[in-house]
């Protein structure tokens, strides 16, 4: 990797490795702060089931060249689509309909559309020019469009969030140009007004209302985000000790273990601690774009790309919550927060990037 | 390979995006973490954290043998954690504590269903009831079914209780929900009364689910100190029967009692009737709250003659012997006439005070003129409020002299054209027998602490020597006189030789002298050659009868008697009471 005419100062062929080392250091950090937040609630012991299952979907998702998932893409996808569609005829739980219910655990097929959607990605821009045109540009588009408008459909505001730093960079990394993300920018702005007017229930108004201007929803609309950000403001430089943060073990802050568990880590760890979480999300980011800069080929290209974005978009989004910079939505930390689904798909997704770090030449099935 | 210039562009373009990102993050998270570092652990600590006032105990009111009247007595402060009791179970936790409480039903689950995470129900529940309350609880425990008493808390809390009922109720108040003295000596010593509360802090969790309690920040209660009266209840309680035997003979809009020790202005007993039970204060009729010793307002008539003859014996004016024409019963003077009860020729001063005559009196006090009377009235400590030290005293009104008429002194020498309270004249009457010096009358004998150690003593408070010991004998013997052979006779008793001087007012209705409605008044001494005990009974509006010696005489006999009896007093001799008779 370049910038400018200098080098990065970091040894490209051990990356799949900082990679790892980011991944490892996220799951040690959710191991301790999930059982901080809900060890007494017996959630320590499954999240630590959830992570060794993960370990086994990384090999599972390592061990395959990742050229057999990008061709099996368009059938993941319209799987996806079908599952997506199905789930909004499911009972709504917290007024959402986003969960199958399958009895031992509960599976959201919005999860496995963000991994589906990057295959299918990959498949259709890698058999493109190297610069699109801009009619593969609105049908790469129009691919992404539809499960988050479904998504949106359920509704479920963070996970649709989730899916923008992917479409974008899947597109950037595709071949789209500058001026063709500038347009999207712009209609996307212009997309965002219409949603705020048109398409948005009140309930999401208020949460950016109450984003904007805490205070006076502080027992409703933002009691999440009030709570969450006196968690982190009460914890200070080094924190209150793991187990002594108040907000947390008094059960003032909402969905601690899953949503807002950085609030936990930084209450309880410190400016430190959170500090760190924030550099192995930057590592595993650096890693992921290294891993896409030196794939072999265009497939291996998109889908590093992609699954950077979303293991990196949806960890900056969560942070981003927390802190009050972005408008609370619901979604997790990856690798950190409790959640068996959502710790699945991330693993999977740092399996495939491994696999294309691993696979610069086209080999054969197991190579 | 190396990059082309466009895909140069386009990495730099990645790594910039990228450091824009975690640079936003991180300084964020610095500015709230580190920078509002303060401020939000202010707030954390906050909304953990919740303080509690331990209620003080308030002290005792005694009587002056340390008899208690008035005492805080454990109790219960209701409260519901709503959080504990699930919306479908208030309903049947409002049924099942509705009777225990005393309450509505409905205004119980009005207070259940609000929408705040913990409120009170009832303060200042009997132990008992508590206890009740603890058994429901503990049969839902067992019972493993539905749980609507769960968040019900019993909480320490302390309750007023008046031990004799409604004895001395007008003379001691009562307190208000907070434990504040509401009225009477309650409401006078309530500073006194009062304790420090203490306070416990307690961590809550987001719920409102106490967690622990902060040691650190207990503070225990101080107890309110404890208030020793000088009144006695044996001598109040039989001042209360005097008083229930007159409402019930004559029927009167009110009647008012005091006892005092005249040898030091203490108050041994002070009654009102109508009067209430300060246990359930507001059961009651306003009016029968009130203290009417020190907030009635009347003329004391001829109860007042009394202090001109002290007067004029001690300016050397007159001496008892002196003769004055009574005018056979009406004399028409500076345009109009004074009358007596009963014609008389000629009375002696001591016969004018006996048989009470106005128009006596009016002329023996010409020899005096405005100015001495007013200096003796001012002495005697008519005029301005006793310092007695309950709410609601009155002035009473004595005008200076620049503003008396030319009638004005034989008016005032028969209790007219002046107002008092009873405190102030039976005050005055002490200062007549005691030997001639004035105390201001009191109520508290001392303050003792917790620890029972006296933390303040009050003692007689003198308002200076008035006459001479010598006027004051004459005075006693002129008030036994009129017991034993004038208007007073039936204050007489066979037990104690009894003193003392009628008066019938007639009550002032729109600014005219009301042909029906009198005050009845009896101020009686006894023993009365050396007085212990100074009795006043004013009857307001007696019905039957008018005079004093009629309605109030009796009463103040009876009360002298029983009143000596409770204090040890020796009866006289029975030879002497036949020698008495004898003389009569």
């Amino acid at each position: 990797m370049r910038l400018g005419n200098h080098e990065i100062g970091l040894p490209l062929k051990r990356l799949p490795l900082m990679l790892l080392i980011a991944v490892a250091a996220m799951v040690v950090y959710g191991v301790f702060f999930v059982n901080s937040a809900a060890g007494h609630k017996g959630l320590a012991s499954r999240h630590l089931l959830w992570a060794g299952l993960g370990a086994f979907a990384f090999l599972g998702a390592f061990l395959v060249d990742f050229r057999l998932f990008v061709r099996a893409g368009y059938l993941a996808y319209a799987a996806g689509l079908l599952a997506l569609v199905a789930v909004l005829f499911t009972a709504p739980v917290k007024g959402a309909s986003s969960w199958f219910d399958l009895g031992f655990m509960k599976a959201q097929p919005s999860e496995f559309m963000k991994l589906a959607l990057t295959l299918a990605m990959a498949r259709f821009l890698a058999t493109r020019p190297r610069t699109l045109k801009v009619r593969d540009l609105a049908l790469a588009l129009a691919l992404a469009g539809l499960p988050v408008l479904l998504i949106l459909k359920q509704p479920d505001m963070g996970t649709a969030m989730v899916f923008m730093p992917v479409i974008a960079v899947t597109v950037f990394v595709g071949g789209a140009r500058v001026w063709h993300l500038a347009a999207l920018a712009g209609s996307a702005v212009g997309g965002a007004v219409v949603v705020w007017f048109k398409a948005m229930h009140d309930y999401q108004r208020e949460r950016v209302y109450a984003w904007l201007d805490p205070e006076p929803y502080k027992l409703g609309k933002a009691y999440q985000l009030i709570q969450s950000l006196i968690a982190i403001g009460s914890g200070g430089l080094l924190g209150k000790g793991l187990g002594a943060g108040t907000q947390n073990q008094f059960d003032l802050l909402p969905l601690k273990e899953s949503d807002f568990i950085f609030a936990v880590i930084a209450e309880e760890g410190g400016f430190l601690a959170a500090t760190g979480l924030l550099v192995a999300v930057a590592v595993l980011v650096l890693a992921g774009t290294a891993i896409a800069i030196h794939a072999a080929d265009r497939e291996g290209q998109v889908v590093a790309a992609a699954l950077t974005a979303l293991l990196g978009g949806q960890a900056v989004i969560n942070v981003a919550v927390c802190i009050g910079l972005l408008p609370t939505t619901g979604i997790t930390l990856p690798f950190v927060s409790y959640g068996g689904s959502s710790m699945l798909t991330c693993f999977v997704a740092a399996g495939l990037l491994a696999n294309v770090a691993a696979r610069p030449q086209k080999p054969g099935l197991f190579g | 390979m190396t990059p082309s210039r466009a895909e140069r562009f386009r990495h730099n373009l990645v790594i910039f995006g990228l450091a824009a990102v975690f640079i936003a993050l991180g300084g964020r998270l610095y500015y709230v973490q580190v920078l509002c570092h303060d401020r939000y652990l202010k707030v954390a600590d906050a909304q953990t954290r919740t303080e509690f006032e331990l209620p003080a105990p308030r002290g005792a009111i005694t009587d002056r043998q340390e008899r208690p009247l008035a005492v805080s007595v454990p109790a219960y402060l209701v409260a519901a954690s709503l959080p504990d009791i699930r919306e479908e179970d208030r309903e049947e936790a409002a049924a099942r504590l509705a009777p225990l409480l005393e309450m509505s039903k409905a205004d119980l689950l009005a207070r259940l269903q609000k929408d705040r995470q913990f409120i009170f129900l009832k303060r200042k529940v009997p132990v008992g009831v508590a206890r009740e309350i603890e058994k429901l609880q503990q049969a839902e425990r067992a019972a493993k079914g539905p749980r609507p008493l769960a968040g019900i808390l019993l909480l320490p809390d302390s309750r007023r209780s008046y031990v004799n009922g409604r004895l001395g109720g007008p003379l001691l108040g009562f307190t208000d929900i907070d434990d504040r003295g509401a009225e009477g000596a309650e409401n006078a010593l309530d500073k006194v009364l009062r304790g420090t509360p203490g306070k416990w802090a307690m961590t809550r969790d987001g719920r409102g689910r106490p967690i622990g309690i902060l040691e650190e920040n207990y503070r225990e209660p101080v107890a309110g100190n404890k208030v020793v009266l000088t009144i006695d209840v044996d001598i109040q309680r039989k001042l209360e029967e005097q008083l229930a035997a007159v409402a019930e003979k004559y029927t009167p809009a009110g009647i008012i009692g005091v006892v005092l020790d005249p040898d030091t202005g203490r108050v041994l007993a002070m009654a009102s009737w109508p009067d209430y039970d300060p246990n359930s204060p507001g059961a009651c009729e306003p009016l029968s709250r009130l203290n009417r010793n020190v907030c009635t307002v009347l003329e004391p008539g001829s109860t007042f003659k009394p202090f001109i003859l002290a007067t004029l014996l001690e300016e050397g004016a007159a001496t008892p012997a002196d003769k004055f024409f009574c005018e056979n019963g009406a004399w028409r003077t500076g345009g109009r006439t004074i009358t007596d009860a009963h014609g008389y020729g000629s009375l002696s001063l001591t016969d004018i005070v006996v048989k009470s005559s106005n128009i006596g009196m009016a002329k023996a006090a010409e020899r005096l003129g405005a100015e001495k009377m007013w200096r003796y009235c001012t002495a005697f400590g008519f005029g301005r409020p006793t310092g007695l030290g309950l709410p609601g005293e009155c002035d009473g009104m004595l005008r200076p002299p620049s503003r008396w008429q030319r009638e004005s002194v034989h008016s005032i020498a028969f209790g007219h054209e002046i107002s008092v309270t009873p405190i102030q004249l039976a005050a005055g009457y002490a200062a007549l027998v005691n030997g001639g010096r004035l105390y201001a009358p009191q109520f508290v004998l001392r303050i003792e602490n917790a620890r029972g150690e006296t933390v303040q003593d009050f003692p007689p408070r003198s308002l200076g020597q008035v006459i001479s010991p010598q006027t004051s004998a004459t005075v006693r013997e002129v008030l036994a006189q009129v017991v034993a052979r004038g208007t007073g006779k039936q204050a007489g008793v066979d037990e104690y030789v009894v003193g003392g001087k009628t008066g019938t007012a007639r009550k002032l209705v729109n600014g005219h002298y009301s042909a029906a409605k009198h005050f009845s008044s009896f101020v009686g001494i006894a023993p009365a050659d050396r007085p212990r005990l100074v009795a006043l009974i004013t009857v307001d509006e007696p019905h039957g009868a008018c005079y004093g010696g009629t309605v109030a005489a009796p009463a103040v006999g009876g009360l002298l008697r029983d009143g000596l009896a409770c204090m040890g007093v020796v009866p006289r001799p029975k030879s002497a009471v036949a020698e008495h008779h004898g003389g009569r």
